[in-house]
């Protein structure tokens, strides 16, 4: 399913001693389903402002946001997955309860639960630790246990917030190999946003590359890779250094 | 490391005990250990009130304190949960609770008397009110400190607000619950001595054996009831760390 | 020359001076006495007719009890010095060995009653059993009284339920229902009675006659440095206790002052109280064997007891008796 951005604008109120801050203004954008569709830009542009409002966490002050044709007003509307870039996992919830977090939700009955979770467990290589508290796992593991608890729920469209942010790069390799190996089998609509131009050009079909704020759309760059990528191939060099040169053109002060 | 922790009171007693015997420390000021030790056997055996035994003191004692502290946790916790979750319900509420929370419990004595008569049901309003503050405001604590992203997970999780109230604000919340239940009980178990000196009708209570004692100037068996006292509230305590050990494992 | 000799006259002036003023001054004397205890008014009259003050003392109230105990505490901190007191605490003090006074005159015998409900069915104490009978304080005259009479009419204490009440909270917990009885100095019986909310149901008299009440004790320590002090004070005492007898509306007047109730209230309870300074030395005897047997005091030597506590000597060097 499509997801259409329509004219979004998103202000910030200013309070006393700020002044409002706009951070979108008139953002317009067609996302095609079924594709991995990174958004790069600047930091403080406004891209998890954008996710946010996606998924109805956020208000947006103007524009509309289509899914399947369908308007997404809050978080009720969509069966969106998000992956914050701090985990949000529930502490006091094991690995296991963290990711069947969202089968409870729903109802569905404790047996089929825990066979699901198991499942996903395994794909997600933390066998051992399916009763494990969050405290007691790495960094990496429970980004595992965001990105886990997000996709039992088999959303259309999943949206993720720099996931890999705050991981060591060679964890941030491996996590980003899983990614993708689990996107190929179901080819679900995601929306990553990072500011990490290696890690765009490694995951997605299409990387969308913002300005600073307010953000606007100044390409959309294809990724016309093979999978399985080699990170030091040439194609992907020479896309790399495409978007590399887009955003120091936007910004020039910015290194 | 136990055994060393131990000397410290052992030579306090020690020295105590040594002048006392001296005559240093007078007896009818301050009792010495040992007639303490006494003191505490005439309270197991003899009772105060003669005949009024310790162990039936403990136990009227406990029981209004675990009344009022009971009430204090049905009132406390679910007002403070709705409170910590509507910032309106918290704005009218919150001029109520600043108001009384300044107010001693003891202050309140008259009060109850008046509205429960002398007897249990005073003694434990009395405690209800040491205990219920801390439990409510940790309780709206535990609440509104949590961390605004995991309501926003449960969100994109399709959890409605019943989910959210259950599956995320009170297990969420539960650390800062069970300070505000210590905090409450001790402060709880406090009051009591000074509830029960308002008047007991069973004739039994720990605070009213110690007036009691005091009325027949038996200062080693006050002494002696005020360890016991504080060793019951030791223990109360250890007890509701270890529940609190059980139930938050996950920090 | 004559600068020296100017400056050591008023050295001398100036000693001579502090000399007089200190003479028979100094510390005050801390007296203490019982709330709204019409027996103790003989320490009123003695301060409104100042009776102290002919004696040359000075004089400070430095404590107006609720009961007894609370009194005796207040002696065993060394707070007072004499106090106005009833004798079971005092005795249960000394006996366990918390406060350190001597008794040197007796304050009144008698005045207090079992008070019940104006409308209650009720005829003699074996009416109470099963109901609360709420007494100011453990050890005090009025708990000893009560199981006395208890022990008269062949009642074990556990048939009644006992209760500790402050006196001024004794007659608003009957009102309401929530005690059957109290016991109570005067004048609270009688206000229970001219407020029509109860009745005597035994008056201590019935229970004990004669029996000695409140005394005045002296702080062993004050009793040595300071015996002319003591004796000045007993005397005043005896000049308060003759003139209550002697002018009684007048002493009316002051324990309306003092106790801020009526005058009908204090007449009355004036009526069931005796005042005299005449110390009784069985009626002591009584009280020790009975707070033994009780249990609250354990005296090895009863008669050395009486012989020690009771100090009749002042009271014999002014008066004869």
């Amino acid at each position: 399913m499509d997801l259409e951005l329509q004219a979004l604008e998103k202000v910030f109120a200013g309070s006393a001693d700020k002044e409002p801050v706009e951070v979108l203004n008139d953002f317009s954008c067609l996302i095609g389903g079924g594709g991995f569709v990174c958004l790069v830009g600047p930091s403080g542009c406004g891209k998890t402002t954008l996710l946010r409002i996606i998924a109805g966490l956020d208000k947006a002050s103007g524009g509309r946001v289509l899914f399947g044709g369908r308007e997404v007003i809050s978080s009720k509307d969509l069966a969106v997955g998000f992956v914050f870039q701090e985990y949000a996992l529930f502490p006091w919830r094991t690995t296991i309860q963290n990711i069947t977090m969202g089968l409870e939700i729903k109802g569905v009955p404790s047996k089929e639960r825990v066979a699901r979770g198991m499942e996903y467990v395994a794909a997600f290589g933390l066998s051992g630790f399916e009763h494990h508290y969050p405290r007691e796992l790495s960094g990496g593991m429970k980004q595992r246990v965001a990105i886990a608890r997000t996709l039992i729920m088999e959303p259309s469209l999943v949206l993720m917030d720099e996931p890999f942010g705050s991981l060591d790069s060679q964890t941030r390799n491996s996590m980003q190999e899983l990614l993708v190996g689990l996107w190929e089998k179901r080819h679900d609509t995601i929306i990553f946003v990072t500011h990490n131009v290696d890690e765009a050009v490694f995951l997605s079909d299409e990387i969308i590359v913002l300005s600073s704020r307010p953000a606007r759309i100044v390409e959309r760059v294809r990724v016309a890779c093979e999978r399985p990528r080699d990170r030091t191939s040439i194609e992907c060099n020479a896309v790399r250094r495409s978007v590399l040169g887009i955003l120091s053109r936007r910004s020039p002060d910015q290194s | 490391m136990k055994s060393r922790s131990c000397l410290a009171p052992l030579a306090v007693l020690a020295i105590w005990q040594a002048l006392s015997a001296a005559g240093v420390i007078p007896a009818n000021l301050l009792p010495s250990p040992w007639m303490i030790v006494k003191g505490l056997r005439d309270l197991i055996i003899v009772g105060m009130p003669p005949e009024h035994l310790l162990h039936n003191h403990i136990i009227y004692s406990l029981l209004r304190v675990l009344a009022g502290f009971l009430a204090a946790c049905a009132v406390g916790m679910p007002l403070g949960l709705v409170m910590g979750w509507s910032k309106m319900v918290r704005d009218m509420v919150s001029p109520f609770v600043e108001i009384l929370r300044p107010v001693p419990p003891l202050a309140w004595i008259p009060i109850a008397i008046l509205w429960f008569g002398i007897g249990m049901k005073s003694a434990a309003f009395i405690i209800f009110l040491g205990a219920f503050f801390p439990i409510l405001l940790n309780t709206i604590l535990g609440v509104t400190s949590l961390n605004p992203i995991l309501l926003e997970a449960a969100r994109t999780l399709r959890a409605r607000e019943r989910d959210i109230f259950l599956k995320v604000l009170l297990p969420g919340a539960i650390p800062s619950i069970f300070v505000g239940v210590r905090i409450g009980m001790g402060i709880g178990w406090m009051t009591l001595v000074a509830a029960e000196f308002t008047g007991v009708k069973e004739g039994y209570g720990l605070g009213y054996m110690i007036m009691t004692a005091r009325d027949i100037q038996r200062s080693d068996e006050i002494l002696a009831g005020m360890l016991v006292i504080g060793v019951i509230g030791l223990f109360i305590n250890f007890c509701l760390r270890v529940l609190e050990a059980r139930f938050v494992r996950w920090q | 020359m004559r600068r020296r000799v100017f400056a050591a006259i008023v050295c001398l002036l100036i000693i001579a001076f502090n000399v007089a003023v200190s003479y028979g001054d100094g510390k005050p004397v801390r007296i203490g006495y019982l709330q709204n205890d019409i027996h103790q008014l003989a320490c009123w009259v003695a301060i409104e007719k100042g009776f102290y003050l002919a004696e040359g003392l000075e004089v400070l109230v430095a404590g107006i009890f609720k009961a007894g105990p609370e009194e005796m505490s207040a002696f065993a901190a060394g707070a007072l010095d004499m106090g106005y007191v009833g004798e079971a605490p005092a005795t249960t003090a000394v006996a366990n060995g918390t406060a350190h006074v001597t008794v040197v005159a007796q304050v009144n015998t008698e005045g207090s009653a079992i008070v019940v409900e104006k409308s209650a069915n009720m005829t003699t104490l074996k009416d109470l059993v099963g109901k609360i009978v709420a007494v100011p304080g453990h050890a005090t005259v009025q708990d000893f009284l009560l199981k006395k009479a208890l022990v008269q009419h062949s009642l074990g204490q556990k048939e009644l339920s006992i209760m500790v009440l402050k006196p001024p909270e004794m007659i608003g917990a009957l009102s309401t229902g929530q005690i059957g009885a109290f016991i109570a100095w005067e004048p609270y019986p009688a206000k229970a009675i001219t407020m029509g909310i109860g009745r005597v149901l035994v008056s201590s008299r019935e229970i004990w006659k004669d029996h000695p009440c409140c005394v005045l004790v002296a702080d062993d320590s004050f009793l040595q440095e300071r015996p002319n002090e003591a004796k000045a004070m007993v005397r005043a005492h005896v000049k308060a206790t003759e003139f209550i007898n002697a002018q009684p509306l007048e002493a009316i007047r002051i324990g309306v002052k003092y106790t801020g109730m009526d005058e009908d209230t204090v007449r009355l309870a004036m009526e069931n109280v005796t005042y005299t300074y005449v110390i009784s030395r069985e009626g002591e005897l009584e009280y020790v064997d009975f707070l033994s047997r009780m249990r609250y005091i354990s005296v090895e030597d009863p008669g050395a007891f009486v012989r020690r506590f009771l100090n009749g000597d002042y009271i014999r060097e002014i008066t004869g008796r």
